[in-house]
């Protein structure tokens, strides 16, 4: 995911029509451009209009902004335990290098609206009640002056009780209307960690300043750690600590505990009865375990006691001593003074606990304030989708295109002194935890880089890797996707669907340079010419989009397009 | 551990919050007080902050990066900002609250700005800024480092933090080489023509005026001065190598490039 967004990704087709005019729904958003045109926003980048060029060179110059510049409006959509929002943005996208080696690179951000920030709302049968939420869709819509047709591309980020199979079903149904457009992604514990890092700015800024830096996402339910180096998620975790674990009413009559809160309370000998009071310094006993905890985890200190016992899943990985944090989630915005209302919840005295440890030293490292958007600070949105053509393909069965909304995923496994099938499966087992999917669950595309040249034995080891990787694809006969950047799709695909006797249709193809974390969709296949539309959709985060951010991804986009075919994960 | 990042002129206001600790500067009713009595000097931190901006030898269009140590609400970056229209910034406190003052008093130039809460009485400060710096600058706050081998590690971590050709900037309070100096101080500020400060004492301050030099060499400043100096108080100067300097009639060519003081 990283290096898309660091160097841009290849694309070609429906971003600049013949007339040098760039695809963009402005009509109905035009009058929300704050800068006054995406001119002015290009000057800042850099490139100053030159008051002494003649008119021709002044229009040339035009043609060739137009040219190379696209602008797309993206809807982010965020549905949490806790709390739910929508974000309109308009994305400005640079074309950069030629031909086949085009690549875009999203370089710069515009908000045009945002919904307030609203309280999940549930059902009495604690399901989340979709009809409140399409409300707030309606509302969001409505307030800008837009329709659904308007929007280029967009994202759908289900995390907590939003997951469950009856709540995504009928969130999905909601965006109906988009769907084509838009990314769903399910996030567990793993991917909220890694969305809330690259929603922060965390990861950008890792890899900008080539830091290592441990992002803290404190939300309503949970805790999630991500821990960054020089732009890599090394590794994520997640704590039951969060705001909306315990809520009053006005009188502080309790009127929610969730399971984990009543641990600590248990732990400390708190009785917490729902309808009866909460002792203010019962809250604070709390609030303070809570924080020494949350400050062992972000000091690296051992996890023990009761740190362990509410621990959602491994710690993050020892040895590795960020160099400073940064905080996002809803209580971060208690936390750097955004908000200061009640909710009832522990949000406001738990900011309030954890300002106090870094002011006594309880948590030393230092705090990088988050530029962006807080409990904003997951996706906007999706990258415009671009489509790419795959070929040299091999595909078993014809009938299993088209396929929509396929998750990527890049095992992190160097193929190139030895390809040991016990390590290529370990490794796609890793990337199906970062991206918490659930293997047979839904069809899945593997990336794999392959070094050198077509060695047949290899590509079977290869074929037995991904095989013994995916056993609930296999059993379940789930349709697989695989991507490769050299001319092995063919034997790849042919290795493990005649070789290895799979149940499941297998689609092997090359020509598409994808990442982790983008979804593609594959239209059927093309007859004569044998080749498959795939359509790659990136999400797209807030941070990460500082002057200083561009710069470097403009350069880098820059040399990676001087050396095609390499490529990051 | 101590308030490392805060800064206050004012010798008998500061004996008078003399006791603030680190849990005061992180509590947004004590910041707003303080914040609410620093109004009342605003005409001479401008000035302090006019002295700071001059010697920094950019073009306004510039582009550049710059580290401030101890920001307190931003009315330094304001200046700096608003002179080098292309700079960016970076602004280290120990009172959040004080950098969220900052934030709202520098809203208004978006992403050129970044915030960092850390203390400077430990060296990890330095993970949390990241990248090197052009310019680092610092005033009225060092000294609250109190412990002088503290200083003097700090001075390293800020010579690491700034690229070739990189210039520390810190204006802040000296100790007296003699305690009889800070009598003299007084006694000369009786002559208003002269202009000179009263403000002479600091006796318990961490470093006289040749120490600051001497630690910033140590650190491997390759060329240390001092570019204004009043009693109690000096602008100090650390050249990470050589010093360039705009020619000056771009600096003052009028209109638009000029510098706000020339005006």
């Amino acid at each position: 995911m990283a290096a898309r967004e660091a160097r841009g990704e290849r694309t070609t087709l429906g971003m600049v029509d013949d007339q040098g005019r760039t695809s963009t729904h402005s009509g109905l958003f035009a009058g929300l451009h704050a800068h006054g045109g995406a001119a002015h926003w290009h000057d800042e980048f850099g490139q100053r209009a030159a008051e002494d060029l003649t008119d021709e060179e002044l229009a040339a110059q035009s043609l060739d902004w137009k040219m190379h510049n696209v602008q797309i409006v993206t809807l982010g959509v965020d549905i949490g335990s806790s709390t739910s929002h929508l974000m309109f943005s308009k994305i400005y996208m640079q074309l950069l290098g030629e031909g086949r080696d085009v690549h875009s690179v999203v370089v710069g951000r515009e908000i045009l609206s945002q919904s307030p920030i609203i309280i999940t709302p549930y059902r009495p049968d604690n399901t989340i009640d979709t009809t409140v939420l399409a409300q707030l869709v309606n509302d969001a819509y409505a307030a800008v002056g837009a329709s659904p047709a308007d929007i280029d591309s967009g994202a759908i980020i289900l995390t907590g009780e939003a997951l469950k199979r009856e709540n995504a079903r009928q969130i999905a149904e909601l965006f109906a209307a988009e769907t084509g457009k838009f990314v769903c992604a399910s996030a567990g514990h793993h991917l909220e960690a890694v969305l809330a890092a690259h929603g922060s700015g965390t990861v950008s800024r890792s890899r900008r300043d080539r830091q290592t830096l441990l992002n803290v996402d404190v939300g309503g339910g949970t805790t999630k750690f991500a821990l960054v180096r020089d732009g890599q998620i090394l590794g994520t975790a997640a704590i039951a600590i969060g705001a909306r674990l315990i809520v009053k009413d006005e009188s502080r009559r309790l009127t929610r505990i969730d399971a984990p809160a009543r641990v600590v309370a248990d732990h400390l000998g708190i009785r917490m009865v729902l309808g009866e009071l909460l002792a203010a310094e019962d809250e604070e006993r709390i609030v303070q375990a809570w924080t020494e905890i949350l400050a062992g985890l972000i000091e690296g200190r051992p996890v023990e006691g009761l740190a362990a016992e509410l621990l959602l899943t491994d710690p993050l990985p020892s040895g590795v001593v960020p160099q400073a944090i940064t905080f996002s989630g809803g209580v971060s915005e208690f936390f750097f003074m955004r908000e200061s209302r009640d909710f009832g919840d522990l949000g406001r005295p738990l900011a309030a606990a954890l300002r106090r440890a870094l002011s006594t030293g309880l948590i030393r490292l230092p705090v990088i304030m988050d530029p962006n958007l807080g409990i904003r600070a997951t996706a906007v949105g999706a990258s415009l989708f671009t489509v790419q053509v795959g070929f040299n393909l091999y595909v078993s069965d014809e009938t299993m295109l088209p396929l929509r909304n396929v998750p990527v995923l890049v095992p992190r496994v160097d193929l190139e002194d030895e390809v040991a099938p016990a390590r290529i499966a370990a490794a796609i087992r890793e990337s199906l935890v970062r991206l918490d999917l659930a293997d047979g669950e839904q069809p899945l595309a593997l990336a794999f880089e392959w070094p050198g040249d077509l060695v047949l034995s290899d590509v079977r080891a290869l074929a037995e890797g991904i095989r013994d990787g995916l056993p609930e694809t296999m059993a379940r006969a789930v349709p697989l996707v695989l991507i490769v950047d050299t001319t092995i799709s063919v034997a790849l695909g042919r290795a493990l669907k005649e070789d290895l006797g799979i149940a499941g249709p297998v689609l092997s193809l090359e020509g598409v340079s994808v990442a982790e974390f983008d979804f593609i969709d594959l239209a059927p296949l093309i007859h004569p010419t044998e080749v498959v539309p795939v359509t790659i959709k990136s999400l797209l985060f807030a941070g990460g989009l500082d002057r200083r951010s561009v710069k470097q991804a403009l350069y880098d986009a820059a040399m990676a397009s001087q050396r095609p075919g390499a490529r990051e994960s | 551990m101590v308030d490392a990042t805060h800064r206050d002129a004012d010798p008998a206001r500061e004996h008078e919050h003399g006791g603030a600790s680190n849990e005061d500067w992180n509590d947004a009713d004590f910041v707003a007080r303080w914040l609410e009595r620093q109004a009342e000097r605003a005409p001479e931190r401008r000035r302090q902050f006019a002295l700071v901006r001059a010697v920094i030898p950019r073009l306004p269009a510039e582009e550049f990066r710059y580290l401030n140590l101890g920001s307190g609400p931003g009315n330094l970056d304001e200046l700096l900002l608003d002179q080098f229209a292309a700079a960016t910034a970076t602004l280290v406190d120990f009172s959040l609250p004080m950098l969220m003052a900052a934030r709202a008093r520098l809203a208004r130039f978006g992403d050129r700005v970044e915030y960092v809460h850390a203390n400077l009485a430990s060296a990890d400060w330095a993970g949390g800024v990241g990248g090197s710096f052009d310019v680092v600058v610092s005033t009225l706050a060092v000294h609250h480092v109190e412990d002088p081998r503290r200083i003097r590690a700090l001075y390293g971590e800020v010579h690491r933090l700034l690229g070739h050709g990189g210039m520390f900037l810190n204006l802040d309070r000296v100790r007296p080489a003699r305690p009889a100096f800070g009598p003299l101080a007084a006694w000369a500020a009786q002559d208003p023509e002269a202009g000179l400060s009263a403000r002479g004492h600091g006796d318990d301050l961490p470093g006289t005026l040749a120490e600051h030099l001497g630690w910033l060499g140590e650190a491997g400043f390759g060329a240390v001065d001092v570019l204004w100096k009043d009693p109690g108080m000096a602008l100090l100067c650390g050249l990470r190598d050589h010093l360039h300097v705009p020619e000056e009639a771009h600096a003052h060519d009028g209109g638009e490039h000029a510098h706000p003081h020339t005006h």
